[in-house]
């Protein structure tokens, strides 16, 4: 529209300029110097275009958009097919604009959400592209129409808002755990593959009894009846059991600060069109990792996001809570909250007395520079412990993850810190921080310290694998 | 094409514009209008790609900005030339020249928006069509407004130029409101 102002500013001053050229012409009109008149008669060129325009402006727009999706789920950057149907139902539009409209953090890696194009009345156009993303869940919701006159001077510009509107849910990669030895104080009465430290059925040897009609002859223990002639001894197993299992995703902000201050935001994004992971990404990573092996076990889980608000998803079995996990796992983000600033308003409430708790948490040093005020989570997980909770830590390792960045950054060395000094500082915070482990180690409370570059797979196979079987034996029940 | 009719019909204008100057012996003028046409056409000038892309940022602006410079300019020089008494065909080309690169690089902007696959030919086609059959009514009247011998008296021309002011102004009201 600034154009069709421009333009009428332009014939307005080539009429006022003829006037005035008239008016001082007038005496002269009958020797033939009319140049006012030839002014205003150079105005009617810029006139025939503005009503040339106004003769084709656009009617009313009046379009039936379809948008389908290739699929409503799937895993970080895949992609993801988007197609797209537009038919006018109204009249011919000579040049339309329509724009898709992208959710915001999605790429689109083949072909265009915008096009230009000539509509008639009743034509249908249909076209697609491709996009990808990071984890997250993206609702499309309108497209931006915009119609124009030939000249474009005059454009209708409208959002057309569809009556199914698509979703997508990027879930956070599942890797696959072999297996995850936990060892709850309470289990449920459902069998599974949790040791329940209850004698019965089962394949680790938990303890000698008399025997009872109906032990199986290979469960009687000769040894022990040597040593007792009087009476008969069998072996007892302990029993495996499912359990439930609350998982804890730490999405506090300040929490999950690293690697993302000024100083990163300076690189470039890498070639491929990908994002720099944050630690953020590792702890719903190792979250959907967890969740599936527990359930794959047969375990009762829940999730608990712990950030700007609570969310929390109701314990459940099998894939149908895989899925819903994933997908709050796909909607968890990092954020801020007066109350949720430390993790002393975790609600215990929601998890059965005595079952294992998992955080997955960077975790807050207590005197952590980057802190306003003095948090200390270790004091939190410790009274957590106390109540009887089974409580396992996983950390994504902040101070290696923010090193490696450094590392793998040439440019950092420009940015007015000398590389020394960063390493003596990442020195010091990493001693703070074992300190940290090392307290909550010493509450009972299992810590694994995981180093974002090792994969996480083995970090858990390594600390919470089944171990073989004679280093069971040699170790005793673990 | 779009792109190297934009450059020709600003070229042109501006080359006709100066020619009229010169031949009214205002050198000065055509010679600034010449400089004027360089840098002109130097800021619509896009290396030829393959696949045309969206202008943004500073070399938008600059195209965009020149354009209505160019337009204004044009505009005023035509006007000026012929109260200065220069040929009114070479300033009526000039103009005409200025309008036809202004309307075309906002085509050729609007354009840089589509996608490859995108029908454009047809778009471009009949724009080009639409706009010579505007170009040239708009000639035929012009030429007829100044060849036709009309003498009005000086209150008929007051009349007649607040009527055509007041004309202009309900037809940009139109505009806006479409």
């Amino acid at each position: 529209m600034r154009r069709a102002f421009l333009l009428s500013l332009v014939v307005y001053a080539l009429i006022l300029t003829g006037l005035i050229a008239r008016i001082g012409t007038v005496p002269y009109a009958n020797s033939g110097t009319n140049r006012g008149g030839l002014v205003l008669a150079l105005s009617l060129l810029f006139v025939t275009y503005l009503v040339a325009s106004l003769l084709r402006a656009p009617g009313n727009v009046s379009l039936e958009i379809t948008r389908t999706l290739s699929a409503e789920r799937t895993g970080t950057d895949t992609p993801v097919e988007v197609m797209v149907t537009i038919t006018n139902t109204g009249p011919s539009l000579e040049e339309v604009l329509i724009e898709d409209n992208v959710p915001p953090g999605l790429v689109v890696c083949d072909g265009s959400p915008r096009h230009v194009l000539r509509l008639t009345h009743s034509k249908t156009v249909t076209w697609t592209y491709t996009i990808r993303g990071p984890r997250g869940h993206y609702a499309f919701s309108s497209a931006r129409v915009k119609a124009y006159d030939p000249f474009g001077l005059i454009s209708r510009d409208q959002a057309l808002t569809l009556s199914h509107a698509a979703r997508l849910f990027i879930l956070p990669p599942v890797l696959r755990l072999k297996y995850v030895a936990i060892r709850p104080r309470r289990t449920r009465v459902y069998s599974g593959l949790v040791p329940a430290r209850v004698g019965g059925t089962g394949t680790d040897f938990f303890g000698v009894r008399e025997y009872q009609p109906g032990d199986p002859p290979h469960w009687i223990n000769w040894r022990a009846i040597a040593r007792h002639p009087d009476t008969l001894f069998s072996n007892e197993f302990e029993q495996e059991r499912v359990t439930d299992i609350g998982i804890v995703v730490d999405g506090r902000r300040r929490a999950n600060l690293y690697g993302v201050g000024p100083a990163f935001q300076r690189r470039s994004p890498p070639d491929d069109g990908h994002t720099y992971p944050t630690v953020f990404e590792y702890s719903t990573a190792a979250a959907a990792a967890l969740a599936d092996a527990f359930l794959t076990q047969g375990n009762r889980v829940s999730l608990l996001l712990y950030g700007r608000f609570l969310r929390w998803t109701l314990p459940g079995y099998g894939k149908v809570q895989r899925e819903r996990i994933l997908r709050t796992l796909a909607l968890a983000e990092m954020g801020d909250s007066e109350i949720f600033a430390d993790l002393d308003h975790i609600p215990t409430q929601l998890f059965p007395a005595h079952s294992q708790v998992v955080l997955v948490s960077p975790l807050l040093l207590g005197d952590s520079p980057l802190l306003s005020e003095r948090t200390d989570d270790v004091e939190v997980l410790i009274r957590l412990r106390a109540r009887g909770y089974r409580v396992m830590i996983i950390s994504p390792d902040p101070v290696a993850f923010e090193v490696a960045l450094i590392h793998a950054d040439p440019a950092f060395g420009h940015q007015n810190v000398a590389r020394p000094d960063v390493e003596l500082a990442a020195r010091i915070t990493q001693i703070e921080r074992n300190l940290m482990l090392q307290r909550l180690q010493r509450a009972g409370i299992q810590v694994i310290n995981w180093d974002v570059s090792e994969p996480f797979e083995q970090a858990i196979h390594r600390h919470l694998g089944r171990p073989l079987a004679w280093l069971r034996a040699v170790r005793g029940t673990p | 094409m779009i792109r190297a009719l934009c450059l020709a019909s600003s070229g042109l204008g501006i080359a006709a514009l100066a020619w009229g100057y010169r031949e009214n012996r205002s050198v000065p003028a055509a010679l600034a209008l010449l400089l004027f046409g360089v840098f002109w056409l130097a800021a619509q000038w896009r290396w030829p790609r393959p696949i045309p892309r969206p202008l943004t940022g500073i070399g938008a602006a600059v195209r965009v900005w020149f354009s209505a410079l160019g337009l204004v300019v044009s505009a005023a020089a035509a006007a000026a030339g012929l109260l200065l008494g220069a040929p009114s065909g070479w300033m009526i080309v000039g103009a005409l020249g200025g309008l036809l690169a202004w309307d075309l690089t906002d085509l050729d902007q609007r354009l840089r928006l589509a996608d490859s696959t995108d029908d454009l030919s047809t778009i471009g086609r009949r724009h080009l069509a639409w706009l010579g059959l505007t170009a040239g009514l708009g000639l035929l009247l012009t030429a007829a407004a100044m060849l036709i011998p009309l003498r009005f008296s000086f209150a008929l021309t007051v009349f007649l130029a607040f009527a055509a002011v007041l004309g202009m102004t309900r037809l940009v009201s139109w505009l806006y409101r479409g």
